[in-house]
């Protein structure tokens, strides 16, 4: 059957770098966006990535406004909507527990994943709408999900978000299992610290139809460790898996990949599985680096934001460095120090997730 | 768009408290294992098994996750004490078909949706699409477990506390057979609903086939 091609016609996306122009721009300067927080564990210092004074809901529509804005579009009505976040609404209904001690006043309608959707769905009234949660690779399958339904044709216009804000009980939850950084994180360095908890809304508008601004959803994949809840496995097995399934999707040979945009926490089970599975896999070396060095790890809309950051780096056809690396753990994979021209035809984007849990996602120039 | 399965197997589960009868020692015979399973996770592995699934992609779907892990945390967390490793690890909303595939060491797909009233609709939608992707038998299983202290500070509508629903399917090129009327379920949580619809229109039909929007 003839597959429905996907491309990528809109996207806006905040972070604690700001709009995606600030992002790329903080990117190629390698200037990390981190700032050293106490406010939610007064005895610990925490690296963590605020998008303040921003705050969740209005910033998810303003946006959502801005990609509809860039779209051909007149409106959502025709579009399908897909979110991905890790924690939904629990900032809220923390912060009314703290108050009054009980659960009373929590809204539960509030308190789910689903308060992002019905949020959007309200603003913009999509055709319909879909919420996945699968940790930090929830907008990763999205994104996945998105691309075959296009590609099967049952739809032709379909908007990813990927959203999550800061709490309580993610920053401290990964101070529990001893992997947060006290400063800006350093991917894949020797002796890491850890990783900057951070939040992010990132959007991109999905279609069948083509523009001259387009990047192409060429392929994705998924694949379970079967290993460990939190801790990857050691032998690489399912990030291998999932890139060379996504590859396969894409049509392409594994030659092909110009850039690795990796997920790359700085935790240092995560980036030392990760550039095993990536010096396996890609024999060719390409480039790898981790933007999370500047926009910290943004839980479930890291996919959609790494997305945005796979599709201008297509665009502008330069190198996304990695920031905050002084020396490599891992001496055979290829981190370039510096932003630098080259041409790139194929990006490769990695999110992993607690149970296991990894997608692969592959953008590429229109040809 | 609309194409056809055949449902394989389906199973549920329903308890006004904490479900005893799980089978849990026979299912997970690991000790290890099993005592950091959550109250969704045996659920949902108590389900797989009913359905006879061990291997292939998995979209499980709960609208409140994992309720009694999200309360320790923010429980701890109001008095100053340290969170439970194990309590972070196991709230997420994948964590369920997460120990489903350590247990039966499944490396296909998971995906995980949560849309309140809607999950299970989207469970449908979602494995409908994966089944199609892949060719293969899907397992759909979407569960609530929201048994915890104090529930009743904002929960006055769902009778069953633990509550689960699961069906495997296969795309099909036969006829479908099987109308599915949309009911309401008194006492299951609403997010269970479309799933509970479809089982229902099954349950009478000895090879069942279904039309399911993509």
């Amino acid at each position: 059957m003839q597959k429905n091609r996907v491309f990528v016609n809109a996207y806006e996306s905040l972070s604690c770098a700001g709009n995606t122009a600030e992002l790329m721009e903080a990117i190629y300067a390698k200037k990390s966006a981190i700032t050293i927080d106490t406010s939610y564990m007064t005895e610990h210092k925490a690296g963590l990535g605020s998008f303040a004074p921003h705050e969740l809901f209005p910033s998810l529509i303003s946006v959502t406004q801005a990609v509809l804005d860039q779209s051909n579009l007149e409106n959502f009505n025709e579009t399908l909507l897909i979110v991905g976040s890790s924690v939904g609404g629990i900032g809220k209904s923390e912060q009314i527990f703290f108050r009054d001690k009980n659960y009373k006043n929590i809204d539960p309608k509030e308190h789910a994943i689903s308060v992002l959707s019905d949020t959007l769905d309200k603003a913009f009234s999509f055709k319909d709408s879909r919420s996945i949660s699968t940790a930090c690779t929830s907008s990763a399958n999205a994104l996945m999900l998105a691309q075959r339904l296009i590609n099967l044709g049952a739809y032709n216009n379909v908007l990813i978000v990927g959203a999550d804000a800061l709490c309580y009980t993610t920053v401290c939850g990964f101070q529990a299992l001893g992997v947060l950084s006290t400063q800006e994180c350093t991917p894949f360095q020797t002796g890491r610290e850890g990783m900057n908890v951070a939040e992010g809304i990132a959007a991109l508008l999905l279609q069948s139809s083509q523009t001259d601004e387009s990047i192409e959803l060429c392929g994705s994949a998924g694949s379970s460790d079967a290993f460990h809840m939190t801790n990857p496995d050691p032998e690489a097995g399912g990030a291998i898996s999932c890139m060379q399934k996504a590859v396969e999707n894409a049509g392409l040979k594994i030659t092909d990949i110009d850039y690795v945009n990796a997920h790359g926490t700085g935790t240092q089970a995560n980036d030392a599985v990760e550039a095993l599975a990536v010096e396996t896999l890609f024999t060719h070396n390409p480039p790898m680096s981790s933007t999370k060095a500047i926009t910290g790890h943004t839980l479930g809309a890291a996919g959609a934001l790494e997305a945005v950051i796979a599709c201008e780096v297509i665009k502008q056809q330069k190198i996304a460095p990695q920031t905050a690396l002084k020396e490599a753990e891992n001496t055979t994979v290829n981190l370039p120090s510096e932003t630098y021209e080259q041409k790139i035809n194929y990006v490769i984007s990695n999110s992993f997730a607690f149970g296991g849990n990894n997608t692969a996602v592959i953008f590429g120039a229109v040809k | 768009m609309k194409i056809n399965f055949k449902i394989i197997a389906m199973a549920k589960v329903a308890c006004a408290g904490k479900c005893d009868s799980l089978d849990e020692k026979r299912i997970v015979p690991k000790m290890m294992l099993r005592r950091r399973l959550t109250r969704g996770s045996r659920l949902m592995v108590y389900l797989a098994d009913a359905c006879g699934f061990s291997e292939g992609a998995v979209v499980y779907g709960s609208a409140y996750g994992e309720m009694q892990a999200t309360a320790d945390i923010v429980g701890a967390i109001d008095v100053n004490e340290p969170i439970s490793p194990t309590a972070f690890q196991n709230s997420v909303y994948n964590t369920a078909p997460s120990y489903f595939s350590l247990l039966h060491k499944n490396k296909s797909e998971i995906l995980t949706v949560s849309n309140g009233n809607a999950t299970s609709r989207n469970v449908l939608q979602t494995g409908a699409l994966q089944a199609v992707t892949t060719g293969k038998d899907v397992l759909l299983v979407c569960c609530e477990a929201i048994n915890i202290p104090n529930i009743d500070e904002v929960n006055s509508c769902t009778e069953y506390l633990e509550s689960g629903v699961a069906l495997t399917l296969v795309p099909t090129d036969e006829e479908a057979n099987v109308e599915v009327a949309e009911l309401e379920h008194k006492g299951f949580a609403p997010s269970l609903w479309n799933m509970l619809d479809v089982l229902i229109a099954c349950e009478s039909q000895e090879s069942a086939v279904v039309a399911l929007e993509l």
